[in-house]
């Protein structure tokens, strides 16, 4: 196998598929590096035709796993902790990382070809002008060196490729694309969003839009891609290829162009770094079976192994020159660590429709969009927050964990359940310089690399916006129609898991400024040009909404960049 | 009975040793590859106490406790082992203490009024005693094998093939119905 490429991708994931579908289809000879294991698609790991019945363990992860204190962070998220695709989740004691005892961190991984872009909920949002200018407004973090417009075609360019199911909703701050038929909202859904709609200005539910492929277009059945059955079993795999995922959309796209080498159980650990040219010349590699070293070479190195991975390779690329780690002369790398957060919510019952009913499952939810930008004055704490829920109806059933036995237990369950509607905050955490990823000093794993040391936590901004949100929820629920509603909030005094809603952000944050910020406008490193890194280390701010998208629009329009300075012998 | 009854069961177990010797009317045995036939036999029969059939099906008919035997093979950690031999052991010592039998023996009617007040009693206090425990970790598998099975979820359809979320009763059985496979 060569070992030379015109690019080089480390990672498979969301925006790893993205770099390798827009480095390939312009005529780049890419090599993707992935540190998991091979994965087909559809893949014999898909577990999407599984009736709860046919599911090992009945979905229950095996307590042996307890016993071994294996996957003890995925067990604290709850939701994920399912047998069924428990597979395509990281386990730390596999894959240790370190944090300190009184402030645990939440590092959710996938390590295997496609990364997390098979388990995720597919919840899909452009940012808002708004979102881009935060930084520059109030001061916090480093100002974006890109607005909204910049990224607006990159939206539609992904957006359409991906396949966005959403309505055009006509909102300012979360601007509406190209997207393919909205899912339908219940009618308890309908009920609530348009009491809502009636009783505010500023707050709007709408249906939420996600990359499930509620109609196909060409450029979905080319690649074999199917319409969605809503089954609503989606982080199992799906063997339609239904959802925007690498293994059903991105990696076949580059593929198909004859210019795609895939290589699995390559852990990348560093990126060599010439100091007289000023370029990354390499990338080494450790072999995940035989622990064997190897470099290969490329003109442009694309890191997309998540946010925390793709900061902590380079704070690893340490050398005479990069004593602080490689694209670190600013002294940043490692810093401005993001995640939203929630921990505030309410749900109620949704009075009136107990003669209708829902049939299938559909793959996504509500959104009410961030409707708290620039308050700072009237409501005490900078950015804003917004929530993410749905209603549902379903029949009643006996767990087994209240008192009754028999017939007299037995009898109810079955019985169809009023509608419920709930609600859960995504706020947007500030960016702190001191929010970081570091070196661990000295603990190393398996393969002599030091653990990544993550130390985050949320403010007092934060604080204010929980506290916030029960009230806010609260409302909307009681203008929305609903009734027996039910508010809660994590107290003030507790730690909140940073890293709990998956979407880690920043590390290596973009700015206009190569003394404070890691990446310029076009996500290159300000210290080696031909190095991007166009994951979620990126981000100079979290925003409220889902950030994959972004990531995506930012990847594509960083490889076409790339591509463009290649072309015109600048790299 | 209360908790506190059932609370002490333990110690009585001690004296009354792990009763190889009951008498084990049962028919079960052949298929159970973990639970051996004594065991078998009394979580079979608080199985289709706990869920008997009525006008929709029952434990024994979802072969809950066939199902959990598999469980024990392959899913159980200790601390359920060791839960539902504490489950065992505590029935069966309660039934010396207070019936002066084995529990399998009790007639039928007895057994359930026994289960009824067990299940009564750990939902209400000393929620911390191991035979609380015990009960309610058995309790909550039983259930959940029951209600995850093919015949106790007759509406499920796996690949509904569409969304709709504003239908009549009668809209919706019609669409399980033509869906279901
Ligand atoms: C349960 C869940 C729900 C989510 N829901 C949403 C949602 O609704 N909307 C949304 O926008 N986002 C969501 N996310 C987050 C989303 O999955 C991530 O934002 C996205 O996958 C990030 O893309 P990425 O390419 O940066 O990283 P990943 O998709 O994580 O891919 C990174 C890849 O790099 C590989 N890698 C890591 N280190 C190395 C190395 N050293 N060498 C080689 N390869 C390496 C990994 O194995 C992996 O394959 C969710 C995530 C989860 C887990
Ligand atoms: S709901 Fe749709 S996308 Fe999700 S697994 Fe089913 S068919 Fe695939």
């Amino acid at each position: 196998m060569s070992t030379d490429f015109d690019a080089i991708v480390v990672g498979s994931g969301i925006s790893g598929g993205w770099a390798a579908k827009e480095l390939c289809e312009q005529g780049l000879k890419t090599l993707v590096l992935e540190r998991g294991r091979h994965l087909d698609h559809p893949s014999s790991e898909y577990t999407d035709f599984q009736a709860p019945w046919d599911m090992e363990h009945r979905g229950m992860v095996p307590e042996l796993y307890d016993e071994q204190g294996r996957y003890l962070m995925l067990k604290r998220k709850g939701w994920t902790y399912r047998n069924e695709f428990i597979q395509f989740f990281v386990d730390e004691k596999d894959h240790p990382y370190s944090y300190p005892e009184d402030r645990p961190f939440m590092w959710t991984r996938g390590y295997q070809l496609g990364g997390r872009s098979l388990t995720w909920a597919r919840q899909s949002y452009r940012w808002g002008p708004k979102d881009f200018e935060a930084n520059a407004k109030d001061g916090h973090g480093v100002d974006w060196p890109i607005r909204y417009d910049d990224l607006a075609p990159w939206y539609d360019h992904v957006e359409a490729f991906a396949g966005i199911s959403g309505a055009q909703d006509g909102l300012p701050d979360l601007p509406d694309g190209d997207f393919l038929k909205p899912w339908e909202m219940s009618c308890a859904e309908d009920f609530v969003s348009a009491n809502i709609n009636q009783n505010f200005d500023d707050r709007h539910m709408i249906i939420g839009r996600c990359a499930n492929l509620s109609e196909t277009r060409d450029v979905h059945t080319s690649l074999g891609r199917g319409t969605c059955q809503s089954r609503n079993y989606c982080m199992r795999g799906c063997s339609y290829g239904a959802y925007f995922s690498s293994l059903s959309a991105t990696l076949p796209a580059a593929e198909r162009t004859g210019n795609l080498t895939v290589m699995a159980d390559a852990i990348v650990s560093e990126v060599v770094f010439d100091p007289e040219t000023k370029r990354a010349t390499h990338v080494k590699v450790i072999d995940y079976h035989t622990k064997e070293e190897r470099l290969f070479s490329a003109r442009v190195i694309f890191l997309n192994a998540s946010a925390i991975a793709s900061t902590h390779i380079l704070l690893n690329s340490r050398s005479e020159t990069t004593p602080n780690g490689l694209a670190n002369s600013s002294g940043q790398l490692g810093n401005y660590i993001m995640d939203h957060f929630g921990h505030a919510g309410a749900n109620g019952t949704v009075p009136g429709f107990d003669d209708r009913f829902e049939f299938g499952r559909k793959p996504t939810g509500i959104y009410i969009p961030n409707y708290r930008h620039d308050r700072r004055e009237e409501q005490g704490f900078h950015r804003g927050f917004g929530f993410q829920g749905g209603a549902r109806r379903s029949r009643s059933t006996h767990s087994g964990t209240r008192a009754g036995i028999g017939a007299e237990a037995k009898s109810g369950v079955g019985d169809w359940q009023t509608w419920s509607f709930g609600i859960g905050m995504f706020g947007e955490m500030l960016p702190y310089a001191d929010n970081t990823v570091r070196l661990h000093p000295t603990k190393t794993d398996a393969w002599g690399i030091p653990l990544a040391h993550l130390d985050c936590h949320i403010r007092e901004n934060e604080r204010k916006m929980i506290r916030q949100a029960e009230i806010d929820a609260v409302e909307l629920l009681t203008a929305g129609g609903c009734t027996n509603i039910a508010s809660a909030r994590t107290p003030d005094d507790e730690h909140v898991l940073v890293g709990g809603k998956t979407h880690e952000m920043g590390g290596a944050c973009m700015g206009h400024d190569p003394s404070t910020s890691v990446l310029n406008a076009w996500n290159q490193t300000h210290d080696a040009a031909n190095l991007f890194v166009t994951d979620g280390a990126c981000m100079s701010s979290c925003g409220t909404a889902n950030p994959s998208l972004t990531y995506m629009a930012l990847t594509a329009r960083a490889a076409r960049h790339a591509v463009e300075l290649l072309k015109e012998g600048q790299l | 009975m209360n908790a506190g009854v059932l609370a002490t069961a333990g110690i009585v177990l001690s004296a009354c040793g792990r009763g190889e010797d009951l008498p084990l009317e049962t028919t079960l045995g052949t298929s159970f590859e973990y639970f051996p036939p004594h065991q078998a036999a009394i979580l079979s029969d608080v199985a289709d106490m706990l869920i008997p059939q009525t006008e929709t099906v029952g434990a024994a008919d979802t072969e809950t406790i066939l199902y959990l035997d598999q469980l024990m093979l392959k899913w159980a950690g200790e601390r359920t082992k060791l839960e539902i031999e504490d489950f065992i052991d505590s029935l069966e010592a309660e039934a010396l203490a207070r019936y002066q039998s084995n529990y399998l023996n009790m007639p039928e009617d007895k057994r359930k009024e026994f289960l009824q007040e067990i299940d009564a009693a750990s939902f209400s206090e000393n929620l911390d005693t191991v035979p609380v425990k015990s009960y309610r970790r058995v309790k909550w598998l039983i259930f959940h094998i029951h209600y995850t099975s093919e015949a106790a979820n007759p509406d499920f359809v796996l690949i509904p093939g569409q969304y709709t979320g504003n239908v009549s009763e009668a809209d919706y059985l019609a669409l399980v119905d033509e869906n279901r496979y």
